[in-house]
């Protein structure tokens, strides 16, 4: 009996096998051959976890997979790495779709976003508007309308994703940045200034918006202020996508990969977490701690999203054009294409 | 004046000419060699700045050879055409070498377009910001005659500049004060020099951007100008302190003994010997400090502003409008200079004995 159970075992080990085997061997005939001699991708990134499907890829030996030898570079903001991108100095860029990115292809500039970073969350998004606590207390601030004439802080100056994040909460109150009183301050100041009043609200990222709610700083006004959108992306020079399209399918493939690795339970797998903090600023606790980052494991461009960001940038005056663009000139969302095409729809 | 008949004198004088003609024409052989060598060679694309400096090379030997034949009274007209056509040289290499296409137009935009964005920047008002570079002067007395003086204020307050060059002055003013004071006294006095000399070179040398953000701590409203006026304040009196000390110290002892001589003590040593000897010093101070208090400012407002020179030239960077940016380096390149003026102006009227 054991003996036959063994043997069963075995044989369904055994067929199982083999089926994997198929399977694999269908898939892999699908893919792309490793590019031979390897090719370099030089990559800037703004060091944060919006682009951590980069950072797996890489550390996770997928670039190498199809024959890519991917050099990084750190870029303080997204218009320098805008700056490396049309001069050539760069293929790729981690930039968040910022002003200077729309002002960029307004200009002609001969950049496309090839592959989407990290999206907004769907629920429980880290961003919050927080609102200072004695406002809440004395019932001066009871909705978004009621910021008319405050001081918001939000991480990022004029343009930035900051602003933009900003327009969209107080749009829900049918209100623009006009009329408030914005101020530039990094996420890590803000729980500071909300305990010493000289805020009324601020945009934080995590951990600081935890930090200022435990501390009794600030409550939480509004969140998940834009589900699901594409506030950062994988931007390709115009030369990288003309001149090598074989490489620059191959570097989505891999980041598309990537980003099938970081689904569910995946995310905070030790691998993945040694790239979070081999590419980034961040610590394990603060990533184990915080909520998780969604990538889309179909890499799909979102060019409503696309739209949307734009219109809003363009509303706040921050854009030196008044129509909107066409989108078919910002984003080439033929290598997604190709790529899902070879590793077929994620199933969960 | 003399013309001289002698021959031999005639006659050196016409070698010295055909000389100096002979030495002129081969520079400019030479530049239109090197030039049309680089040219033929495809090298200008990827060696424009081995070009360029081939040319200032073959510029300053034309200079030189020049200088030496120009008489005394054309002499500062020779100064004055090198001081300012250089730059406009300087200006001119870099409209051809972007019209040439060596350069990116886009990250390096010609002269003439920069100068157009600082008239558009000059003329234009933000009505999103609610902000003008210069606070639009031609309006005002427009708007002071119909609303009177408050009105016309509004203009000046929305202007960058004007912003700029308040926390500058303020700053400034706080800053020099204390520090020539306190500077003098350390100068003086040795065991006020002991005891503070170590701890304000220590803090001399701290980045006064990095101190910022402890510095807003300080005030009720950290977004407020005290705080961008204040971190001015401690870079001006810092470097002023220290200068003025220096200047004390080095004052000829000739002087401090004539002084005594005459009967000078206290005050009266201070006041008419110590002060106008350090004076020189103190000034070359306080035009180092100046420059200091326009970079930190400029710095300042590049982080923690919503006005200021600083705030639109990195506003326009972030926003990837490059011409506007380098209009506003320009703006922080005319500050510094009418700043200097300003200061050299008030040098000749408090130290009129150091004219040249």
């Amino acid at each position: 009996m054991v003996w036959k159970n063994g043997f069963n075992r075995l044989v369904a080990g055994l067929a199982g096998a083999a089926l994997v085997a198929v399977a694999t061997a269908a898939t892999a005939a699908e893919l792309p051959a490793p590019l031979s001699p390897p090719q370099k991708v030089k990559v800037a990134y703004v060091p944060i976890l919006k682009f951590a499907t980069v950072y797996v890829a890489a550390k996770r030996d997928l670039f190498k997979k199809y024959g890519l030898d991917v050099e990084f570079e750190r870029v303080k903001s997204g218009t320098e790495a805008i700056a490396f991108l049309t001069q050539g100095s760069i293929d790729v860029g981690g930039i968040a779709i910022v002003t200077s990115l729309w002002n960029a292809w307004n200009r002609g500039m001969d950049i496309r976003i090839i592959a989407p970073g990290a999206l907004e969350p769907f629920t429980n998004s880290p961003t919050q508007l927080l609102l200072r606590k004695a406002l809440a207390a004395e019932g001066k601030v009871k909705t978004i309308a009621d910021l008319k004439g405050m001081r918001i802080a939000t991480a990022g100056g004029p343009g930035s994703g900051g602003e933009y994040l900003a327009a969209k909460a107080l749009e829900r109150a049918k209100l623009t940045i006009r009329d408030v009183e914005l101020i530039n301050l990094g996420n890590a100041d803000m729980p500071a200034a909300l305990e010493r009043g000289s805020i009324d609200a601020a945009l934080a990222g995590s951990p600081y918006a935890d930090q200022a709610i435990n501390g009794g700083y600030a409550s939480v006004l509004a969140t998940d202020l834009t589900p699901g959108l594409m506030t950062v992306a994988f931007v390709g020079s115009g030369k990288f996508i003309k001149e090598r399209p074989q490489v620059a399918e191959r570097f989505v493939l891999a980041l598309a990969e990537a980003a099938r690795l970081m689904q569910g339970d995946g995310y905070l797998a030790t691998a993945n977490i040694e790239a979070y903090i081999t590419f980034t600023n961040t610590t394990e606790k603060a990533i184990r701690e915080g909520n998780p980052v969604v990538y889309d494991p179909d890499l799909v461009v979102s060019f409503d999203g696309l739209r949307d960001v734009e219109r809003v940038h363009r509303e706040n005056g921050r854009l030196e054009y008044k129509e909107p663009i066409d989108l078919a000139a910002v984003a080439d969302d033929q290598f997604v294409k190709k790529a899902i095409a070879a590793l077929g729809p994620f199933k969960k | 004046m003399n013309t001289p008949t002698d021959p031999d004198t005639l006659a050196r004088r016409r070698a010295g000419r055909l000389a100096f003609w002979r030495g002129l024409s081969s520079l400019i052989a030479a530049a239109i060699a090197w030039n049309g060598v680089f040219f033929a060679a495809g090298l200008w694309f990827p060696l424009w700045w081995l070009g360029l400096f081939g040319d200032f090379v073959l510029a300053v030997m034309v200079a030189e050879r020049v200088g030496r034949v120009v008489p005394l009274r054309g002499r500062r007209a020779y100064e004055r055409t090198l001081a300012f056509g250089f730059p406009v040289l300087a200006l001119v290499a870099w409209q051809v070498i972007v019209d040439a296409g060596i350069l990116s137009a886009t990250w390096f935009p010609q002269p003439t377009r920069i100068a157009q964005a600082l008239w558009e920047m000059t003329v234009s008002y933000d009505r999103f910001s609610q902000t003008s570079l210069i606070g639009r002067p031609w309006l005002i007395p427009e708007v002071v005659a119909q609303s009177g003086w408050a009105a016309g204020w509004g203009l000046i307050a929305e202007s960058h500049v004007w912003a700029t060059l308040g926390r500058v002055g303020a700053g400034f003013v706080l800053g020099a004060i204390p520090g020539v004071l306190l500077g003098v006294v350390m100068g003086m006095n040795k065991t006020v020099r002991l005891m503070l000399d170590t701890t304000l070179s220590a803090i001399y040398v701290l980045p006064k951007i990095a101190i910022f953000p402890i510095v807003m701590l300080m005030f009720a409203d950290p977004f407020g100008e005290g705080p961008k006026i204040v971190v001015v304040a401690l870079a001006v009196f810092f470097l002023m302190t220290i200068n003025s000390m220096a200047g004390v110290r080095d004052i000829d002892p000739v002087f401090l003994m004539a002084g005594r001589n005459y009967g000078a003590r206290g005050f009266q040593m201070l006041r008419h010997v110590i002060i106008p000897a350090a004076l020189p010093v103190i000034f070359a101070g306080l035009r180092l400090a100046l420059g200091t208090a326009l970079i930190v400012i400029i710095s300042v407002e590049f982080l923690r502003a919503k006005q200021g020179v600083g705030f639109i030239t990195f506003y326009y960077w972030e926003v990837l409008n490059p011409e506007k940016m380098y209009a506003g380096l320009v703006v922080v390149m005319i500050l510094g200079i009418l700043l200097t003026y300003l200061l050299q102006w008030l040098e000749r009227r408090v130290m009129p004995w150091q004219r040249d």
